[in-house]
C-alpha cells in the first residue's frame, strides 16, 4: 500500500496531469483466455516445445521397425525365388507377371513397334561408291587405323584390371596400408626462407661488387679524361721514349696534334686577326709557358 | 521470496509434483505476466506467442534458478527479455527502422477493435507507445505493476538512479504528447 501511495505521490510531483490519467488497462482478452493456458503451456513443453499439425498414434514408431521386418519376411516366403542373385523382373519386388526384356531392342518394340524399325534404320545415308569417285585415297583410308596398340594389349588387359581391382580390395580391407601422404606443415615458412635467403646473398653479391668497384675519394672517370688528367705529370723524356717504343715502324708524326694545326694552313693576317682580342700580357705569358710548342703551331 | 514462491520451487523439483507445481506457477502469474506483454507488444496473438515462450523457458530454467532473487523478479526479467527479442525479430522480418516499428505499434493501438481516440486510457497508450523501448518498460512496470525501484534494477540490470531519470522523462514526454495530440 505503501508503494502504491510512493508511486501516486511520485507521478504526481513529475506531472499532475497523467496522475488523474485511470490506470486501467484499455486492452481486452477473451474470459476464457488464462482458464486453459496452463495446458497449452504443458502441451508445449511435452511436444518440446513445437505444435504439431498431425498426431501419431500412440506406439506407432517402436512397433514400426517391427512391422517393416514382418512383412519383408512374409514377402519372402510368398516368393521362394527372391534372392539377391536373381533376375531383377523376378524378384519379389516387381509387378507381377511384368519380365523385364532381354535387349534394347525387344523393349523397345514391347513399347513402341514403330520406333523399333525406326531405330534400325539410318537416316542419312552416303550413296554407294561415291567416296570412291570423289577421293579414291579416302576410301581406302577409310579402312586403314593409324593407330596401334602394344602387341598382347587386349590379351593381358583383363588380367591387369583384375589385378587393379585386388588391391584396391586389399587397400580398403586394411591388407595393404600404403604409408599416408605426409604434408608438410609450414611450407609457406620454408618458401619464405628460401626468399630471404636469396635475398641475404643478392645484397652480399651487390654489396662485394660496389666495395670492389667504388673507391672513396675517387670520382668515377671516363678512361679519356683519366688520361688527360695524368699526362700533364708525365715528363716529355718519357713519353718521347714510351712513342719511340711503340710506333717504331709508324710513318704518322710523332706530335699529331701539332701536325693537325699545321694542316690547317693559317696565313700571317688570320693569325693576326685571331690574336687581336688578346690581351698582350696574356699572349707574353703564354709564350712564356708554351714558347716551344706555338713556335711549331706558327711556323 | 514468500514462502509460497519457495513451496513451488521445493515441488518443481521433486519429478512427482513437478507439473503440478509448473501449473500453480502459471496460474499465479499468467495475468500480470500477460499484462506486462501486452503493453509491450500491443496485440493479443503477439502477447500469447511471447507468454508461452516465457512459459516455456521458466519450464527448462526453472530447476537452475538460483535463488538470490524473487521468482516474480525472475519471471519478469525473462519477459522483458522475450518481448525485446520478440520486437527485434519483427523488426528484422519487416526490415523496418526503429521509429517505424514504434509507428507500427501505434497502428497496432489504433487497430484494436476497442479502440476510442477520445478516451485518455487510448491516448495514454499512443503516448506510451511514442517511447524509447527502455523508457517504455520503465514507465509501464512502474505505472501498472507498480514495482520499487529495487526490484526494477534486478529486473532491468540499471542502477536505480538511472531508473528514476527515465521515468521522469517518460512520463514528461507522456504528457506532452496527450497535451499536444
Amino acid at each position: 500500500m505503501n508503494v502504491k501511495n510512493d508511486i501516486l505521490e511520485e507521478l504526481r510531483s513529475v506531472s499532475e496531469f497523467v496522475a488523474t490519467i485511470s490506470r486501467e488497462t484499455p486492452y481486452r482478452v477473451a474470459d476464457d483466455y488464462f482458464a486453459d493456458l496452463c495446458e497449452r503451456v504443458l502441451i508445449r513443453v511435452k511436444t518440446n516445445h513445437k505444435p504439431l499439425a498431425f498426431n501419431v498414434p500412440d506406439g506407432f514408431f517402436e512397433g514400426f521397425a517391427a512391422g517393416v521386418l514382418a512383412k519383408i519376411k512374409a514377402g519372402a516366403e510368398a516368393r521362394p525365388d527372391f534372392e539377391a542373385g536373381a533376375p531383377l523382373g523376378e524378384r519379389a519386388g516387381a509387378r507381377p507377371g511384368f519380365e523385364l526384356p532381354e535387349t534394347v531392342e525387344q523393349e523397345l518394340s514391347g513399347l513402341s513397334p514403330l520406333l523399333a524399325q525406326l531405330r534400325s534404320k539410318e537416316t542419312y545415308r552416303m550413296p554407294e561408291g561415291y567416296l570412291e569417285e570423289v577421293s579414291p585415297i579416302l576410301a581406302v583410308a577409310k579402312e586403314f587405323n593409324p593407330y596401334t596398340v602394344p602387341e598382347e594389349y587386349f590379351h593381358q588387359l583383363p588380367t591387369g584390371i583384375e589385378e587393379k581391382v585386388a588391391e584396391s580390395r586389399e587397400e580398403k580391407a586394411g591388407v595393404v596400408k600404403k604409408p599416408a601422404k605426409v604434408v608438410a606443415f609450414g611450407g609457406r615458412r620454408t618458401r619464405l626462407w628460401q626468399y630471404s635467403a636469396a635475398a641475404v646473398v643478392a645484397g652480399l653479391i651487390l654489396t662485394i661488387g660496389w666495395l670492389r668497384l667504388h673507391v672513396p675519394g675517387r670520382s668515377p672517370m671516363r678512361p679519356a679524361d683519366n688520361i688527360t688528367a695524368v699526362l700533364p705529370k708525365v715528363s716529355d723524356q718519357d713519353l718521347q721514349s714510351f712513342l719511340a717504343d711503340t710506333h717504331e715502324d709508324d710513318d704518322t708524326p710523332v706530335d699529331q696534334s701539332a701536325a693537325n694545326v699545321a694542316a690547317l694552313d693559317f696565313n700571317d693576317g688570320e693569325v693576326n686577326s685571331l690574336l687581336a682580342d688578346i690581351p698582350d700580357g696574356d699572349l707574353k705569358q703564354y709564350m712564356d709557358e708554351h714558347g716551344g710548342a706555338v713556335d711549331i703551331a706558327t711556323n | 521470496m514468500t514462502i509460497q514462491d519457495t513451496e513451488l520451487l521445493l515441488q518443481f523439483r521433486n519429478p512427482e509434483t513437478k507439473e503440478r507445481a509448473f501449473t500453480a506457477i502459471i496460474r499465479k502469474y499468467q495475468e500480470k505476466l500477460y499484462w506486462h506483454i501486452r503493453r509491450m507488444v500491443v496485440e493479443h496473438e503477439d502477447a500469447n506467442d511471447v507468454l508461452q515462450n516465457v512459459f516455456i523457458r521458466v519450464w527448462n530454467g526453472l530447476e537452475n534458478f538460483r535463488e538470490d532473487s524473487q521468482l516474480y523478479t525472475w519471471l519478469y526479467r525473462i519477459a522483458t527479455n522475450e518481448c525485446l527479442s520478440y520486437l527485434e525479430q519483427q523488426k528484422r522480418k519487416s526490415a523496418l527502422s526503429l521509429d517505424e516499428m514504434e509507428s507500427g505499434l501505434s497502428n497496432k493501438v489504433i487497430a484494436d477493435k476497442h479502440f476510442d481516440p477520445n478516451k485518455l486510457e487510448w491516448k495514454l497508450q499512443l503516448a506510451i507507445q511514442q517511447l524509447p523501448e527502455k523508457q517504455r518498460i520503465v514507465f509501464t512496470l512502474r505505472y501498472y505493476d507498480e514495482m520499487p525501484y529495487e526490484e526494477m534494477s534486478r529486473v532491468l540490470d540499471t542502477s536505480e538512479g538511472a531508473l528514476k531519470a527515465s521515468y521522469h522523462h517518460a512520463v514528461k514526454k507522456i504528457e506532452d504528447y496527450i497535451l499536444n495530440h
